[in-house]
């Protein structure tokens, strides 16, 4: 099974639990979190070793605090430079379009307007695929406007935790995220085979009665034109098309050549096996004359009978479904063409040119960055400001009780004795408000410290929303500097192991803390706090 | 509807539908922290097509208090 990853910078968390159930998915700790994950080389995602990543982005946070389109060219330009620092030639990438959610820009302003501002993510998603034979795009757009914004994105959700998305949506992407690894795993589709009558034309064609067939400009004639029209794209795009149909040649080919609503015309087969021979015969023949294995052929014929007789003679060809409504016949070639022809890795010529691309100065630059996590992180102007825990005893409350991620002994209280460890003398609480320049994250992190005759850190917990930025190392480091000020030199800890706080099990042998007692089940540490390092963090003093 | 209910829960808490009754709560089960409970919202608004309030959703703390909320 494929290692795969989401990273969004709002909370997929309900699009991940469920893929959990179908694939193996990279859990993420905390969500928002893209270049936390992707910019840090010793991050979790790169612990897991992802094959692919998906990174599905909600424009309206990126440009949440701007207020024109110079600002938010600079965001999104300022996004891809940063991606394009982490991209790891042996992972694959499939990074969204976007579709902003809510029509609020565009208040009192002519220039903020929505299209505009998906066009600017789209041309630089465009560009990087052009420039890496390892990104392409995840349609997240079509998906939104297939169901429509109102059943695609829910408020209710988003002011609660952050989600975006409905349940529709979710599963919609759930989807779209499945079909993706589904092309990876396909050999590409290199010839179409169609059958005529009922499937390129409506009816029958019978002798000399050439324009008998439905192919016009309305009703179901337009249906087939349009179907032609998709087809001859498709043609265009590098793919082979081929006829096997059961007819008499001369009066089809006349068809062919002589109907003046026909799209297709004549040339644009490379094989007409117009005959009565049994259609995997043809099919076979037509293999050996262009030389191309069977694995890479598609067969479309409205007729069950001759589907199931392909399939079963020659499985190697894929043998889609004829749709039942023949208003959908357009949009199943469209399917078709989605499914098996749309070019996810790139031919020979393309990977050429992107090598050439490679090689030219652009390459240079792009090598001599490194991956730049420090400047991501100062850039974020991130604020730790410690406050009066009584005061905020509801919010520690919930914390301390729901927070399970980035929760060292997922120790829980009840309020009551919440309330006897704020006012508790051989007790110290520290309670953090945490903002950057995205705004004010609240207060997301509790430390409990028991004071006997040792000092010893009873809760530390971060919520999720900040995880990944080394806040939690300001955090210790300002437990540790308080502590030392108190008279204690040394510090002990604890982490407890639960099913769900795996991502900080080594968290305080990172912190420089020496085991002194390990089971399966807990660990016990300790830091001398006059000898300890300093510690990496990029927090703004206020 | 309450059935409805019921399998959303026990779907999303990934327990027996048999465990889910009216006193089941959120401080009691380990499973239904936040996330969780914004999933199960959310897909009870969407399937049963009801508002529970944004300030309501805040509030339950029991499956009685969701039945409630929704029969309002």
């Amino acid at each position: 099974m494929q290692k795969i990853a989401l990273l969004s910078n709002v909370n997929m968390e309900p699009v991940i639990q469920n893929i959990t159930k179908k694939h193996n998915i990279f859990k993420t700790t905390g969500y928002g979190n893209v270049f936390e994950e992707m910019a840090n080389k010793n991050s979790q995602l790169y612990k897991y070793n992802p094959e692919v990543i998906y990174i599905i982005i909600d424009i309206k946070e990126i440009c949440i605090n701007c207020e024109s389109i110079e600002q938010i060219h600079l965001e999104v330009s300022n996004w891809f430079s940063l991606f394009r620092k982490c991209i790891n030639s042996h992972i694959v990438y499939f990074i969204s379009d976007v579709d902003f959610r809510s029509y609020d820009m565009e208040i009192g302003t002519d220039d903020l307007d929505t299209l505009v501002i998906e066009q600017i993510w789209k041309k630089e998603l465009k560009n990087v695929i052009n420039d890496f034979t390892n990104i392409h795009q995840f349609s997240y757009k079509k998906q939104v406007e297939k169901i429509g914004k109102d059943n695609f994105y829910t408020n209710k959700l988003w002011y609660l935790g952050r989600i975006i998305h409905t349940n529709l949506a979710k599963d919609s992407l759930i989807k779209e995220i499945d079909n993706c690894l589904q092309l990876l795993k396909e050999t590409q589709k290199k010839v179409l085979i169609l059958d005529l009558d009922n499937t390129i034309w409506g009816g029958i064609i019978g002798e000399g009665e050439y324009n008998n067939i439905e192919l016009s400009d309305e009703k179901i004639g337009l249906i087939y034109k349009d179907l032609q029209r998709i087809i001859r794209r498709i043609k265009n795009t590098g793919i082979l098309l081929a006829i096997v149909s059961k007819n008499n040649y001369e009066d089809a080919i006349s068809v062919i050549r002589t109907n003046q609503h026909m799209i297709l015309k004549e040339d644009d087969f490379i094989a007409k096996k117009i005959n009565w021979i049994q259609k995997d015969i043809n099919i076979l023949e037509i293999s050996k004359e262009i030389n191309l294995g069977l694995d890479s052929f598609v067969f479309f014929d409205d007729n069950p009978a001759e589907r199931e007789l392909v399939k079963n003679s020659l499985p190697d060809v894929t043998v889609p479904e004829f749709p039942n409504r023949i208003e959908l016949l357009p949009k199943a070639m469209e399917e078709v063409y989605t499914k098996y022809f749309k070019k996810l890795t790139f031919t020979n010529e393309d990977k050429e040119r992107s090598l050439q691309y490679l090689a030219n100065s652009k390459r240079l630059e792009l090598q001599k960055k490194t991956m730049d996590f420090t400047s991501y992180l100062t850039g974020l102007h991130i604020t730790v400001k410690p406050v009066e825990p009584f005061l905020n005893r509801q919010r520690l409350f919930q914390l301390i009780n729901k927070t399970n991620q980035f929760n060292l002994t997922t120790q829980r209280y009840t309020m009551v004795e919440l309330e006897e460890i704020i006012q508790a003398p051989n007790k110290k609480i520290y309670a953090f408000e945490i903002s950057d320049k995205f705004g004010n994250n609240g207060i997301t992190a509790v430390v409990i410290v028991n004071l006997l005759n040792q000092a010893f850190i009873d809760t530390f917990i971060l919520s999720c929303r900040i995880m990944g930025k080394f806040i939690e190392n300001y955090i210790i480091d300002f437990v540790e500097k308080d502590l030392l000020k108190d008279g204690y030199q040394i510090l002990f800890s604890k982490y407890i192991k639960t099913s769900k706080n795996k991502p900080v099990e080594d968290f305080y042998d990172r912190m420089g803390y020496q085991i002194i007692e390990a089971t399966e089940d807990y660990k016990i540490y300790r830091i001398s706090l006059e000898t300890k390092l300093d510690r990496e963090y990029y927090i703004k003093r206020s | 509807m309450r059935e409805q209910i019921f399998e959303i829960i026990a779907r999303i808490l990934e327990m027996d539908i048999k465990a889910v009754n009216e006193k089941l709560s959120i401080e009691s089960t380990e499973k239904w922290d936040s996330l969780a409970h914004l999933m199960i919202i959310g897909e009870i608004e969407e399937k049963l097509k009801v508002n529970i309030p944004l300030e309501t959703v805040l509030e339950l703390s029991t499956v009685q208090d969701l039945l409630d909320a929704i029969q309002k």
